[in-house]
C-alpha cells in the first residue's frame, strides 16, 4: 500500500478545510521551537519572580501578567514576523495568490497558528504557576481576567508582528517589530511607576506606582475596569492589523480589500477609545483602578472577613490571609505598645487596614476611632513581604507604626512618609524621641533593596548635643515607673503643647 | 585529469546520498544523469568544495579539496551553479557577475571584460543593467551560469542548468557547453537527456548514489535498442540501463 | 545596450577593484538598510534620553538602554545571511576578509551612533558600558547567526536580552550576563570580549548557516 492509499484515520475526516489548512500551519510552525528558551526565560523572570512574594493571589497575578507579558513578546512578534514573511522569502506570493480562496485567507491562517501556539503558549506556563499559587493560596482565587488580558496580548502582538512580517518582507522586520513592541511596552511601565494613568493601556500595567501590594483583592474584590480597557485596546489593535493585512492588491478580490479598509478604522477607533478610557482612570483607596465609565460601584464594597486576634492587653487583629504574619507583627508592635499602654489616646487595639496608596508617601497608617485603635496597612510596609519575618520588615513596621503611636500619645506628630520628620514642640519630639528609643526603633536609615526597588525608612532622632536630644536621653534615663507616673500626670498639657522643654523631667 | 574520485560517499545523518563513486574526468563536457534522488546535486556540492565527502578520495584540478590551501587553489578554477541559484535582487546582472568575478580573484585588470564576455555569451547583453527582480526565471538562470563562467573556470559544475531556458536559449547554451568543454572540464547535471545527447562527449548515469553507467552517448543508446521505454533513443538507453540496475 | 557598451562602466569607474568587491558585497549583505536601522536605534536613544524615558542611574534605567543595544546587535546580526548561498561559499580567499570586515565596521558604527545619540545627555553607566554592551551582544548575535542562519540569528540577542533584563531587575550578577555589571568590571568586559571575539571568528570562519531556499 503506498502512503496516498493510506485511508485518512477516523475524525479527521470531520476537519474542515480551513481545519486542515491550520492543522498544517500548525505543525509547520515555528514557535514551539522557542518554547524551550521562552520556558528557560521564563523559569527565571517569572516563576522565580513570583515565589519571592508571599501566596496572594492577586499580588502574584499581578507580576506574572507583568513579567509573562514581557517575556513573551519578543519571542511572539519576531516569531509572527518572520511567519508573516514567509511567502515573500520563499517566493509564494504567486503561488498562494492565485488559488480560489483569496489570499488573505491563507494568511490568516498561518497568523492563526501563531497566535495559538502563543496563546496556547502562554495559558500553559500560566497555569503551571496557578497551580503552584493554588497549591500555597491562603485567600481568594485566580483573577481570571488578568489571564484574559494575558492571553489577548499574545494575540494582539502575533497580529501586529505577522502583519509587519506580511508588509514589509525584510530581513529586519522581525528584529525591528520585537523592538517596536517592546520599547512601548517598557516606556509605558516607567510611566505607570511616575503616575502617568494613560500609560496603564499597555496590558503589561496594572497599577500605577510599584509592584501592587499583598493585600489587593483581599478587602476588596478586584476591579476589572482596566483589563476591560485593555481587552478593548488589543482588540482594536487585533483588528486593525489583521485588516491592514487585506489592503495591498494581490491579498484578495476588490470586495475582500474594502471589508479589510472598513474594519481598520473600527479597530484603531476601539484602540483609541480604550486609551481615552484609560485617561480617566483614578486610584482607588484600595490600591486598583477605577474607570468610571465602566465602574461597577458594588465592587468598592468590602469583602466581610472574620479577623485573627492576638489576646494580648493590646489586642491586635489581622485579615485571616495575613494569619501567618500574626506573631511577627505582635512581636514588631509590643515594645511600642508597652511604652504608652493606658496612657490617654494610646491605642486599645490594633486592626488591619488595606494600604491606601492615595495617602501616599503615608500608607493611611492612623490612630482614630473611641476608644482609640491603630489602624495599620501592614501590607504596605512589605517591599516582598515573603521577608516580613526579616529583620528589616519587622523594624520598618516597629518604626513606622510606632511613630504613629507614639504621636497619638504625646501630640505632635510626623510628616508622612517613611522618612518622616518630627512636628510638634521641642517637649513633644523630645518624649517622642525617648519613647521611640525606648522601643528599640532605628534612628540611622535602613534600606534594603527587593528587585528593582529600594525601600527605606528612619526614625528621626534630634541630633545629639541639642537640647532636644538631652532631654529626650535624660528621659529615657528614668526608671519605667516614673516615666509612666510622669506621662499619665503630664499628658494632656504635653499633647497641647504647653510644656516646655524645663518642664520635662 | 581534473576530477579524480574513488569510493566517494556521502550521509546525511541515516540517508546515504553518495555510496561509493569513482570517477576521473579530464577536458570535456560531462553529462550526469539519473532520477530523482540518485545522488546527483551531492556528487556535484562535494566537487563543488560546498560540503565535504564522508569517505573516499576526491582531488579536483590536482589538488585535495580538503586541505584549506589547495581548496583556495581549487576555487579560484571553479565556476558552480546551484540547483536553487541564491541571489540578491537589487543587484544588476552586470553587479551580480561581477561581484563573483571579484570573489574569485579575477585579476582587476580584466574584470570588466571577463564580465561583459560572460554576460554576452549567455545571451543577457540587452538586459545587462536589468535588476534581477526584474529577470525572468530563464534569465536569472542565465545569469548564474554568466557567474558560473566568468572566470574561466577549469573546472565547471552546473546543476539543472538549462531548466528554465527556451528552446533557442538551450541550442545557444549547447554551443556554449561545446566550447567552454574544449579547455575545461564541465559537468552538467541534467534530467534532458537530449542535452546530454548535443553537448556531452560522455556520461554517467547515476541510480541509489552509485555510478549505474559510464561511457559516451553513443553507448548509452546502444544499450537501449530493444530494450527500454521512451521516444527519443537516449532515453531509452536511460530506461534500459535503470530497469537492468532495478531487477 | 549590451555588455560590451558597458565595459568601461563595470569597472572603469574610478573605484579600484577591491572597493568595488566591497561595495558590492555591502550591498548583497544590505548593510545601507542596517545601517539606517542603526541611525534608528541612536534617533530613538535620543529620543528616550530627551524625554526622561531614561532616569536616574539605577537598574530600571538601564532596562531601555539594554533594549535598544540589543536592537542593535539583532539588525548587526541578521545582515550576516547571505542571499547567495553555496555559489558564494565555493570562491576564492576574499570572502572571510569581507565577513569580518563587515562584522566589525557595523559593530563600530553601532557604537559610535548610539554614542552619539547619547550626547549631550548622559547615559546609564557611561559609553564604556554602551560599548561593553554592545561588542558582546553583537557576539551573541553572530554566534546565534552561525547556528540558526542569519534570518533567525535575532533569537540569540532577543532570548539573551531576556535574561540580562532579569539580572539587571533582580540584582544577580554574573560576568556573563554583562549588561548588569557595573561600566568597569573588568571580568564581565572579559566576557563581553569572548562573546564578540567567538561570534566574529565564526562568522568570518564559517559565515551564516546557509538558508538560501528562505
Amino acid at each position: 500500500m503506498t502512503a496516498v492509499a493510506v485511508p485518512p484515520r477516523a475524525g479527521r475526516a470531520r476537519l474542515t478545510p480551513p481545519g486542515r489548512l491550520l492543522r498544517l500551519e500548525l505543525r509547520r510552525n515555528p514557535m514551539p521551537w522557542t518554547l524551550p528558551l521562552l520556558a528557560v526565560l521564563y523559569w527565571f523572570d517569572t516563576y522565580q519572580t513570583i515565589v519571592s512574594f508571599p501566596p496572594y493571589w492577586l499580588q502574584r497575578a499581578m507580576i506574572m501578567q507583568t513579567h509573562a507579558i514581557t517575556d513573551f513578546e519578543p519571542f511572539v512578534v519576531g516569531v509572527a514576523a518572520w511567519m508573516g514573511s514567509r511567502d515573500g522569502r520563499r517566493g509564494t506570493t504567486d503561488l498562494v495568490g492565485v488559488t480560489s480562496r483569496p489570499r488573505l485567507s491563507a494568511q490568516l491562517v498561518t497568523w492563526a497558528a501563531t497566535a495559538c501556539w502563543a496563546v496556547l503558549a502562554y495559558l500553559v506556563f500560566a497555569g503551571v504557576l496557578f497551580a503552584i499559587m493554588a497549591r500555597e493560596a491562603v485567600w481568594g482565587g485566580p483573577p481570571w481576567w488578568l489571564v484574559a488580558v494575558g492571553a489577548a496580548s499574545m494575540v494582539a502582538f502575533s497580529a501586529i508582528g505577522f502583519t509587519a512580517g506580511a508588509l514589509l518582507p525584510n530581513r529586519f522586520t522581525p528584529p525591528l517589530a520585537v523592538i517596536a513592541v517592546a520599547v512601548p511596552l517598557l516606556v509605558a511601565f516607567r510611566l505607570a511607576v511616575q503616575g502617568d494613568v494613560v500609560a496603564l493601556i499597555a496590558p503589561a500595567n496594572d497599577t500605577i506606582g510599584h509592584k501592587p501590594d499583598a493585600d489587593l483583592g483581599i478587602f476588596h474584590p478586584f476591579l476589572p475596569d482596566l483589563s476591560i480597557t485593555q481587552l478593548i485596546f488589543l482588540s482594536g489593535l487585533t483588528i486593525a492589523a489583521l485588516a491592514a493585512l487585506g489592503l495591498p492588491a494581490g491579498s484578495g478580490p476588490w470586495r475582500v480589500r474594502r471589508v479589510c479598509a472598513a474594519l481598520v478604522v473600527p479597530g484603531l477607533v476601539a484602540a483609541g477609545i480604550a486609551v481615552r478610557l484609560t485617561s480617566t482612570a483614578r486610584l482607588q483607596p484600595q490600591g486598583m483602578m477605577a474607570i468610571p465609565a465602566l465602574h461597577d460601584s458594588a465592587d468598592d464594597r468590602p469583602i466581610g472577613y472574620t479577623p485573627v486576634c492576638d489576646h494580648s492587653v493590646v489586642p491586635i487583629c489581622l485579615h485571616p490571609a495575613f494569619r501567618a504574619d500574626l506573631p511577627d507583627v505582635v512581636a514588631a508592635l509590643a515594645p511600642v505598645l508597652n511604652q504608652v499602654t493606658g496612657l490617654p489616646g494610646a491605642p486599645v487595639r490594633v486592626d488591619q487596614i488595606t494600604t491606601n496608596l492615595r495617602a501616599w508617601p503615608s500608607l493611611g497608617e492612623e490612630v482614630s476611632g473611641s476608644p482609640p485603635a491603630l489602624r495599620l496597612p501592614l501590607a504596605g510596609y512589605g517591599v516582598a513581604p515573603r521577608n516580613f519575618g526579616s529583620a528589616f520588615i519587622a523594624g520598618m513596621v516597629r518604626s513606622r507604626a510606632g511613630m504613629t503611636i507614639v504621636s497619638s500619645v504625646v501630640g505632635g506628630g510626623y510628616s508622612p512618609g517613611p522618612m518622616g520628620e518630627p512636628r510638634g514642640t521641642p517637649a513633644q519630639q523630645a518624649i517622642a524621641a525617648a519613647l521611640l528609643k525606648l522601643a528599640g526603633t532605628s534612628s540611622t536609615p535602613q534600606c534594603a533593596r527587593s528587585g528593582i526597588t529600594t525601600s527605606c525608612y528612619v526614625v528621626p532622632m534630634p541630633p545629639p548635643g541639642t537640647p532636644i536630644h538631652t532631654a529626650a536621653q535624660r528621659f529615657a534615663a528614668l526608671p519605667t515607673a516614673t516615666r509612666h507616673t510622669w506621662l499619665t500626670t503630664h499628658i494632656t498639657a504635653l499633647r497641647t503643647g504647653r510644656l516646655s522643654l524645663n518642664q520635662l523631667p | 585529469m581534473n576530477i579524480e574520485i574513488s569510493g566517494l560517499t556521502r550521509r546525511f545523518g541515516r540517508a546515504q546520498a553518495v555510496a561509493g563513486v569513482d570517477l576521473e574526468a579530464g577536458p570535456g563536457v560531462f553529462g550526469l544523469l539519473g532520477p530523482n534522488g540518485a545522488g546527483k546535486t551531492s556528487l556535484l556540492r562535494m566537487m563543488a568544495t560546498v560540503i565535504p565527502p564522508s569517505s573516499g578520495r576526491l582531488r579536483l584540478l590536482g589538488r585535495d579539496p580538503g586541505s584549506q590551501g589547495q581548496r583556495r587553489e581549487i576555487r579560484r578554477g571553479l565556476g558552480y551553479l546551484p540547483q536553487t541559484l541564491g541571489y540578491y535582487p537589487g543587484f544588476t546582472v552586470v553587479e551580480f557577475v561581477e561581484y563573483f568575478a571579484l570573489l574569485k580573484e579575477v585579476p582587476p585588470a580584466r574584470v570588466p571584460a571577463a564580465v561583459a564576455s560572460a554576460v554576452e555569451r549567455v545571451g543577457l547583453g540587452d538586459r545587462a543593467k536589468a535588476k534581477l527582480r526584474n529577470l525572468s526565471g530563464g534569465m536569472l538562470r542565465r545569469a548564474g551560469i554568466a557567474q558560473a563562467i566568468v572566470n574561466e573556470p577549469r573546472l565547471l559544475l552546473l546543476d539543472e542548468p538549462t531548466a528554465g531556458l527556451d528552446p533557442e536559449q538551450r541550442v545557444t547554451f549547447r554551443t556554449l557547453l561545446r566550447d567552454l568543454g574544449e579547455q575545461a572540464t564541465v559537468v552538467v547535471s541534467t534530467h534532458l537527456v537530449e542535452d546530454v545527447g548535443a553537448a556531452c562527449g560522455r556520461v554517467a548515469l547515476m541510480e541509489k548514489g552509485r555510478i549505474a553507467f559510464d561511457g559516451t552517448p553513443a553507448e548509452l543508446i546502444s544499450r537501449g535498442v530493444g530494450h527500454g521505454t521512451g521516444d527519443a533513443p537516449l532515453e531509452r538507453g536511460y530506461s534500459a540501463v535503470l530497469q537492468q540496475v532495478r531487477s | 545596450m549590451t555588455a560590451a557598451d558597458l565595459r568601461p562602466g563595470v569597472a572603469g569607474r574610478s573605484w579600484p577593484a577591491g572597493l568595488r568587491l566591497v561595495r558590492l558585497h555591502l550591498a548583497g549583505r544590505q548593510v545601507p538598510g542596517a545601517l539606517a536601522a542603526l541611525a534608528g536605534c541612536a534617533v530613538l536613544l535620543r529620543c528616550a534620553l530627551h524625554w526622561h524615558w531614561i532616569q536616574g542611574s539605577g537598574p530600571s534605567a538601564q532596562q531601555l538602554p539594554l533594549l535598544i543595544e540589543s536592537a542593535a546587535a539583532m539588525i548587526i546580526a541578521v545582515t550576516t545571511r547571505s542571499p547567495f548561498g553555496e555559489v558564494e561559499r565555493a570562491t576564492g580567499r576574499w570572502l572571510p576578509w569581507l565577513r569580518l570586515g563587515t562584522t566589525l565596521a557595523l559593530t563600530a558604527a553601532a557604537a559610535g551612533m548610539l554614542a552619539a545619540g547619547t550626547v549631550p545627555a548622559h547615559l546609564p553607566g557611561g559609553d564604556l558600558a554602551l560599548l561593553r554592551n554592545v561588542a558582546g551582544l553583537v557576539g551573541v548575535g553572530l554566534l546565534s547567526a552561525a547556528v540558526l542562519g542569519g534570518h533567525l540569528s535575532w533569537v540569540g540577542p532577543v532570548g539573551y536580552l531576556g535574561l540580562a533584563e532579569v539580572a539587571l531587575t533582580s540584582a544577580r550578577t554574573t560576568p556573563w550576563i554583562w549588561p548588569a555589571c557595573p561600566p568597569h568590571d573588568h571580568a564581565a568586559a572579559l566576557c563581553a570580549t569572548l562573546a564578540f571575539t567567538a561570534g566574529t571568528l565564526a562568522i568570518t570562519w564559517r559565515g551564516a548557516r546557509d538558508t538560501t531556499h528562505e
